[in-house]
């Protein structure tokens, strides 16, 4: 291979070893030393011309490729031939992880290679690379060993900017080896850097082509929901226009035919038409209130009521009034609710509302003779309300729209039953103001059921109120209440404390806490190194506690009656290289012990909380942030947790396991733990009727469904997650062969965590029924999976994954049997029909 | 005596109409919905038909349109009777044949203003 560093190198060396003698030789040995050094230089010239040619070729051939991956390969191979690198490396910024991404390499071996696109950089890294170069030619010279990444051991490395016409920072060019004596031959490197400049143009344009196809999905998408918002604004005034008129239309002609016939009537026909009058203005009355509940709703929150309210005295005392509506349609109800009080703490205006709008809508739809029940129960750590009928059913492509303001399934329907979509929206507004979920579904043999499940949260305990002034859009307290319900709910566990030390450093006090009574929130004080908590202040090392009754690092006494189940756990919270607080749980819902898992979770978490507390008081000149991170903290708040295990943990479990198996690090096992707990946060943002379209989706469906992978991540950013667990994240669609999203990795470039993380997901969804088909059972969802090796999923991490899977097999076999309840709740988790709450 | 055929599927608007128009003198017949109306103004042959637009199925647009195409009632004129405010809906009553157009509330007089307008300039 020509190598034109070489021939620099040892024309330099010819120049500067012979100048000195051939000057003192005399005036015919300079002529003669001239003219070879003229040769050289043309010659030298010549080379670089060719070189100049050669690289304006490729610049040229650059342009006429669009798709960014080619393209870095193409760039990659051009510095490897031209200037005859052994390796180089082609890293280009991602704005995504806001890291440097290694996109294209040359010169690795296979077994080391195929681990050089998974390589990211950070912006810190970077600069102190550049930095340690210390040189301010053209392009930066690292000396070797400099930052101990294994790519470049063995010589200095040369690093080349990749400038984008407009001055913008697009990436890098790492090359090597590079030989002594480089520093001197400017004239190469001048070379790279003019190549450089003349591709960082075609990667900007590429880079604009790639978001430009994004940018046409998303636009043909959001143009698709601006008609359909159009048409829901033409509905509207339709609607309103015509709920308002009907009762009005009859109120004004009987008044009409009051006035000029009174004296004339009977007194029979009198009484008929006041009660046409007086019942027709109720109805007016009634839609009026509707739309007025609805605007209130959406402007602000309302004050809150909230009270401790039982459920199911609620539901009884409005049971009377939805039989007396029934009977003179002929419909009959029924409630069911248990035989005990289901204590929430809601606002009981607002949830008395939902069941009668949910009870009317459901009459409605119901034809005489139907029949509309009523279901009150609790499902582990949320109540579960549903409302079924024998009705009509609900069209399986708009079952997630129909919560929209005023959205009709059919306008004649909408005529038949004499009511709009008013009550449906005023519905998801009260369920998501009381951070629950609601979807509708299709019975099986006819009918629709629309579930709502509202969480049963305890109360946050804060001793000391919220230590740091408040700004909208946090209520006082709601700062620590959304972070302990945020921890809990991650964990499915009970009990949370978060202690920090007191004003003279001396002991621990609890700021905050959930599922400890009040009286030991207020008073515990725990002195450094003493007990559970005061030994994590005092190591900075973690706690998993299997059984705190028979530890004897426990005071039993005073922890005893504290925990219902025995195992505890409780991580520091670091600070630099200060412990500045512990944060401690126990009482897992399901009634297991806690473990590794859970811990490689809080341990992922404590960073988290950690900068979320001390970023907190920064963040409150910023009302956006502010309003992102509660988002971000609501979105990723489960709603309930099963007092038994579900599928979504168990597929967890499994992928952790397999991560083990595969020897995974143990910071990598928590960043996967952080991934695996809410990579699919963003599917919210994904419109349902895309989710639950039964046929295939067109291209651009595709794409938008696709994105859910960035919106997610970019619900999560007020989280600050790691680099790492952004980049399993976003690669968790990627397939094996190439053909997945969003940036097409191939193979072993695949995060490993991501390719565990793409099992998970598949078979996950696989054990859990679509609306377009019921779930598989295990048997078929394993060899589902087998059949994907090569294609979507790893070899190598399916046969860890499946070997896990098979070591469980009896448990989820016996989850299977055990039916609809451990699915119903990993329902809004997994099936996203019911995410649809704003996120 | 005039016959009108009144179809709405609210039952207080048939009343007070059937309540007015007797008084005036009209026959009066009822229809729940758009196709109900077609078969009675086949089988009923009233002097002039007054249609909801907003009704299910066969809604007062399409009755009309079917009225007006078809031989043995397209002399038949209709009133169109609606809650709707919209030029749309105007637009396509008139493509669809209708003679007149009342917006709801509508005062009962004024109905019966309107059908005798038409009646006499029927005969006329």
């Amino acid at each position: 291979m020509y190598s034109l560093l070489g021939i620099s190198e040892s024309l330099v060396a010819a120049t500067s070893a012979q100048t000195a003698p051939l000057v003192l030789a005399g005036v015919g040995v300079v002529g003669f030393a001239l003219g070879v050094l003229l040769w050289l230089q043309r010659r030298r010239r010549m080379a670089q011309a060719r070189v100049m040619e050669r690289i304006l070729d490729g610049a040229a051939r650059l342009t006429a490729t669009r798709r960014l991956p080619e393209m870095c390969d193409s760039i990659v191979g051009m510095v490897g031939e031209i200037f005859g690198f052994e390796r180089v490396v082609l890293y280009l910024w991602s704005d995504a992880l806001e890291v440097f991404e290694a996109r294209s390499s040359l010169g690795f071996e296979a077994a080391d290679g195929t681990q050089v696109r998974e390589r990211t950089v950070s912006r810190k890294d970077y600069d102190a690379l550049l930095l340690a170069g210390g040189d301010h030619g053209p392009g930066q010279l690292v000396p070797e060993g400099v930052d101990g990444d294994d790519l470049w051991s063995g010589s200095a490395s040369l690093i080349e900017e990749l400038v984008s016409p407009d001055g913008e920072p697009r990436g890098y060019v790492r090359v090597a080896p590079v030989a002594r004596g480089l520093g001197d031959a400017a004239d190469d490197r001048h070379l790279l850097t003019y190549m450089l400049q003349q591709v960082a143009a075609a990667v900007d344009a590429a880079e604009v082509y790639e978001r430009l196809a994004n940018r046409n999905a998303d636009l043909s998408l959001a143009s698709e929901k601006l008609a359909s918002l159009a048409d829901m604004k033409a509905n509207f005034v339709a609607n309103v226009s015509h709920e308002l008129r009907t009762p009005l239309t009859s109120i004004s002609a009987y008044t009409e035919l009051l006035q000029q016939n009174l004296t004339v009537l009977p007194p029979e026909s009198l009484d008929e038409f006041l009660a046409v009058i007086h019942t027709e203005s109720l109805k007016l009355t009634d839609v009026i209130n509707d739309i007025l509940e609805l605007s209130r709703m959406e402007n602000g929150r309302p004050v809150s009521a909230r009270a401790e309210t039982d459920l199911e005295q609620l539901v009884r005392r409005l049971e009377d009034g939805w039989k007396g509506r029934a009977a003179d349609s002929e419909q009959n109800i029924e409630v069911v609710t248990p035989d005990h009080a289901i204590n929430l703490h809601v606002d009981p205006v607002l949830i008395q509302q939902l069941l009668t709008h949910l009870v009317a809508n459901a009459l409605k739809f119901t034809p005489e003779g139907g029949r509309v029940s009523i279901h009150l129960s609790e499902t582990g750590t949320a109540v579960r309300l549903a409302v079924e009928d024998t009705g009509i059913g609900i069209p399986e492509d708009e079952l997630g729209a129909i919560f929209e303001k005023f959205y009709q399934v059919d306008g004649s329907a909408t005529r038949e039953h004499n009511g709009q979509g008013v009550g449906l929206a005023i519905c998801h507004e009260i369920v998501t103001h009381h951070d629950g979920r609601i979807w509708a579904e299709n019975r099986e043999g006819g009918g629709a059921r629309f579930q709502v499940l509202l969480p049963r949260r305890p109360a946050v305990v804060q001793p000391s109120g919220d230590p740091q002034s408040v700004l909208a859009p946090f209520e006082p307290g709601e700062f620590h209440q959304r972070m302990l319900h945020w921890i809990s709910g991650s964990l499915g566990v009970q009990t949370v404390s978060l202690l920090q030390p007191d004003e003279h450093g001396e002991s621990l006090e609890i700021r905050a806490s959930i599922g400890l009574p009040e009286s030991v929130a207020q008073g515990v004080r725990v002195r450094f190194g003493s007990g559970i908590a005061g030994r994590v202040w005092a190591t900075g090392e973690t706690l998993l506690i299997a059984d705190v009754t028979r530890d004897r690092r426990v005071d039993r006494e005073v922890s005893e009656p504290r925990y219902s189940t025995p195992s505890l756990l409780c991580v520091p919270l670091h600070v630099g290289g200060d412990v500045h607080g512990v944060l401690s749980v126990n009482n897992r819902i399901d009634g297991r012990p806690l473990d590794a898992d859970d811990r490689l979770l809080l341990e992922a978490l404590a960073p988290r909380v950690t900068e979320l507390m001390t970023q907190y008081a920064s963040w409150q000149a910023d009302g956006r942030v502010l309003s992102e991170l509660r988002e971000s903290l609501r979105a990723t708040t489960s709603v309930g947790h099963l007092r038994q295990e579900s599928f979504v943990e168990i597929c967890r479990e499994i992928c952790l396991a397999a991560a083990r198996r595969l020897e995974l690090s143990t910071t990598e096992l928590g960043q996967l733990a952080f991934a695996l707990r809410y990579y699919d946060v963003g599917m919210g943002c994904v419109p349902p009727q895309l989710l639950d379209k039964p046929e295939p989706l067109a291209h651009h469906e595709q794409l938008f469904v696709q994105r859910h992978v960035e919106a997610g991540l970019s619900i999560l950013e007020p989280l600050r997650p790691s680099a790492r667990a952004r980049q399993i994240i976003l690669h968790h669609h990627e397939n094996w062969d190439g053909t997945g999203y969003p940036r097409g990795l191939t193979g072993d470039a695949i995060p490993a965590e991501a390719r565990l993380l793409r099992l998970t997901d598949t078979f996950a969804a696989l054990l859990s029924p679509r609306p377009w088909r019921s779930a598989f059972g295990l048997e078929e969802a394993l060899t589902e999976i087998r059949q994907g090796v090569g294609r979507s999923f790893c070899p190598r991490t399916t046969s860890a994954f499946l070997a896990e899977a098979e070591s469980r097999r009896y448990r989820i076999i016996e989850m299977q049997t055990r039916g609809a309840d451990a699915r119903d709740l990993a329902r809004p988790a997994l099936d996203r029909r019911g995410m649809v709450t704003p996120v | 005596m005039h016959k009108v055929l009144i179809a709405d599927d609210e039952a207080n608007i048939r009343n007070i109409l059937d309540f007015t128009l007797n008084a005036e003198g009209f026959t009066v017949i009822g229809a729940r919905n758009g196709a109900e109306a077609f078969t009675l103004a086949l089988s009923e042959q009233p002097d002039i038909v007054i249609l909801d637009v907003m009704m299910p199925d066969t809604d007062g647009i399409e009755a009309c349109r079917r009225i007006k195409g078809d031989k043995r009632t397209s002399n038949l004129p209709v009133i169109l009777l609606t809650a709707r405010s919209g030029s749309d809906d105007r637009r396509r009553g008139r493509e669809a044949g209708a003679d007149a157009y009342i917006t709801k509330p509508f005062s009962p007089t004024k109905v019966v203003a309107t059908l005798r307008e038409i009646l006499g300039a029927n005969k006329a």
